[in-house]
């Protein structure tokens, strides 16, 4: 019989950081896009709305965040398969 | 008593929920209570106000998001553990495209459903865990 799969939790625990990183990353997210749509670059004249100013309220690092997170959701078993096997805990840690 | 995968990762992200929550909390009371205090100076605050404002709405909207993990998790734990697809009750192995019965390729369990695809998505041993509590 076997005593352990390392696949199921390694990859379990992956999923459950990336919903970490993208639960942390959601409110900043809404609030400065809102920030930014309503009141753009915040100071000086009133100018015409333009992309760049989400990245005025909301910093680089937390879209940086939230799709390392989704990725991370997206590509957790394959990551695990290439992690355990390059661990060489794959199969042959299972009796 | 075996706690399925699927019921563990429930479990974990209530738990990231109630951290989510607990993160926010302070925050939240912090800017409250600031913004309550000085209530009839808020607009004389200027940027300070704005700054609490910012720092309250920000606090809500995570302690919204962590209260969702904590209650309605189920649509992510269906995304990292789809209920309609076989999995080994032992690994959480996913055995589509396998015979219906056999070994599983992971871990080594046998694994036996009735034949057809209805019974495997029916046998709770066989699609990732108990069924939801």
């Amino acid at each position: 019989m076997p005593t352990m799969s390392y696949r199921a939790p390694f990859r379990l625990g992956l999923c459950a950081i990336a919903v970490w990183l993208v639960a942390c990353a959601i409110p900043p997210l809404i609030l400065g896009m809102t920030r930014s749509v309503l009141f753009g670059e915040g100071q000086g004249p009133p100018v015409a709305w333009h992309w760049s100013q989400f990245f005025t309220y909301v910093p680089t690092w937390t879209y940086v965040q939230a799709v390392t997170g989704v990725v991370l959701f997206v590509a957790s078993t394959r990551l695990t398969r290439f992690i355990l096997r390059s661990a060489g805990r794959e199969r042959s840690e299972v009796q | 008593v075996t706690v399925k995968y699927k019921t563990a990762f429930r479990l974990a992200l209530r738990a990231i929920g109630v951290l989510i929550v607990a993160q926010a909390l302070p925050s939240l009371v912090t800017a409250l209570v600031t913004l309550g205090l000085n209530f009839n100076d808020v607009v004389s605050m200027a940027s300070t106000g704005g700054w609490y404002l910012t720092m309250a709405g920000q606090a809500v909207l995570t302690v919204a998001v962590g209260l969702y993990l904590f209650f309605r998790g189920n649509w992510i734990v269906n995304l990292a553990i789809p209920s309609n697809r076989p999995y080994c009750h032992e690994c959480a192995y996913e055995l589509t495209g396998l015979a219906a019965e056999g070994i599983c390729p992971e871990c080594g369990t046998p694994y036996r459903a009735e034949g057809s695809s209805r019974s495997l998505q029916g046998n709770p041993s066989l699609t990732g865990g108990a069924p939801p509590e």
